[in-house]
């Protein structure tokens, strides 16, 4: 037997009927993503970097932190209605294989299906300023969340579920490095040509750049 | 006390008030970690043999140099260009987010056949890395579109006015929608 279904529905009610969860998934990954959106379509500009960090891996990132918040049934990260159901589940045997797998496909399911509602939500808002996304983009989007989601929570997961204290640091400090990597903007810095208030605003800017950017080489040694 | 052999059962929540070695569901579920560590290997191996056996280059936008417009002012490029929207890729050889975006997005179909269809493609080569000053259009087309990033995408309609800034090596669907909506409003 590899999927419980007690499990997978303490598992939902857990990241569904929490209202501290709701709240930040709602915030971070609906109201803000959109609002940008919103903001920029408004005012006739592109997608930020910033905007397309946050409608992909990091987006998705966002929303599994918090549903993978609690997997090992600690009392104190089940601040949520579903957190009392978990020691009438323990008190009967169940396997562990059965207990991972099923807390990873619940978790994927529900951080895949948010972050996919977040992109086809992104999608809507541009087509009526515009924008086309065909078919086959929207369902690649799609697939990309859900892969997105299974593999975060498979790390997540592994570095939740074994509370040796080296693993964890070592698991938490190779996310964070991967988030680095994931929001150091993927631009080459010019040298400006222009004068006046522009060229402080854009040395500023520039400034932000090279930093974030020395500091993605320090962390990767790369160009 | 004894490490929970992976064969067990699950400890019960209770005992983790008791001693928080004893509620262990910590012991990582082996199979798990060779699934992980095969998926590492296969995408290890993977990129080796992307390195060894380089995919053939796909077509890429057909980009005219700005450099064939030397001489030119930007009301003259607007003007040969006839009714076209024109597409101005701020790029510069050194740098690899301009690289990955030709690599990854400009080969695309539907964003090359876009273009090829919409627009006049011009590229604007940075040169003030490697010879100290730029073309006077180059920098005269900096300058009008204050590029401070490479690769910086521009598109100006028939008129000569912006009308819209794609800053970065972005994703296909992110040029995508960008490229539809100025076609879109320009209609």
């Amino acid at each position: 037997m590899w999927f419980n279904k007690s499990i997978c529905k303490f598992t939902v009610m857990s990241a569904c009927l929490d209202p501290m969860k709701l709240i930040y998934v709602a915030l971070l990954g609906f109201v803000v993503p959109i609002g940008m959106k919103l903001a920029a379509l408004f005012h006739g500009a592109s997608d930020s970097q910033t905007f397309e960090m946050l409608t992909g891996k990091v987006g998705v990132s966002f929303i599994m932190m918090v549903l993978c918040l609690g997997l090992a049934g600690n009392s104190t990260t089940q601040s949520g209605r579903g957190g009392e159901y978990l020691p009438l589940l323990f008190s009967r045997p169940i396997s562990r294989t059965e207990y991972v797998i099923t807390k990873w496909v619940t978790i994927t399911i529900i951080g895949g299906a948010l972050a996919a509602l977040q992109n086809v939500l992104v999608c809507i808002c541009g087509f009526f300023f515009g924008e086309t996304t065909s078919a086959l983009g929207l369902l690649s989007l799609v697939i990309e969340r859900f892969l997105d989601a299974g593999i975060l929570s498979a790390g997540m997961l592994l570095a939740m579920l074994n509370k040796h204290p080296v693993f964890q640091i070592i698991s938490i400090c190779a996310f964070y490095v991967w988030m680095i990597g994931q929001t150091v903007p993927p631009v080459s810095v010019a040298g400006p040509q222009i004068e006046g208030v522009d060229k402080l605003a854009l040395d500023a800017t520039k400034i932000m750049l090279d930093t974030s950017q020395a500091m993605g080489d320090l962390v990767f040694a790369c160009d | 006390m004894a490490p929970i052999d992976s064969e067990q059962m699950v400890s019960t929540a209770s005992d983790a008030s008791a001693d928080s070695k004893d509620y262990r569901l910590s012991v990582t579920p082996r199979g798990f970690l060779l699934v992980a560590a095969a998926m590492i290997v296969l995408r290890v191996g993977l990129t080796v043999n992307d390195f060894l056996n380089p995919a053939p280059a796909r077509a890429s936008v057909q980009w005219h140099n700005a450099k064939e417009f030397a001489g030119s002012s930007e009301p003259e490029i607007i003007k040969a260009s006839g009714k076209k929207l024109i597409l101005y890729e701020f790029y510069a050889d050194w740098c690899s987010p301009c690289t990955r975006l030709e690599q990854d997005v400009m080969t695309n179909d539907e964003i090359r056949s876009t273009i090829e269809k919409n627009f006049v493609s011009i590229r604007v080569t940075d040169r003030l890395k490697e010879d100290g000053k730029n073309d006077r259009l180059v920098a005269d087309l900096q300058k009008r579109y204050r590029i401070f990033a490479f690769p910086t995408v521009v598109a100006v309609g028939a008129d000569g006015e912006s009308k819209g800034t794609l800053v970065g090596n972005s994703s296909s669907m992110a040029v995508y929608r960008f490229l539809t909506k100025i076609i879109n409003q320009s209609k």
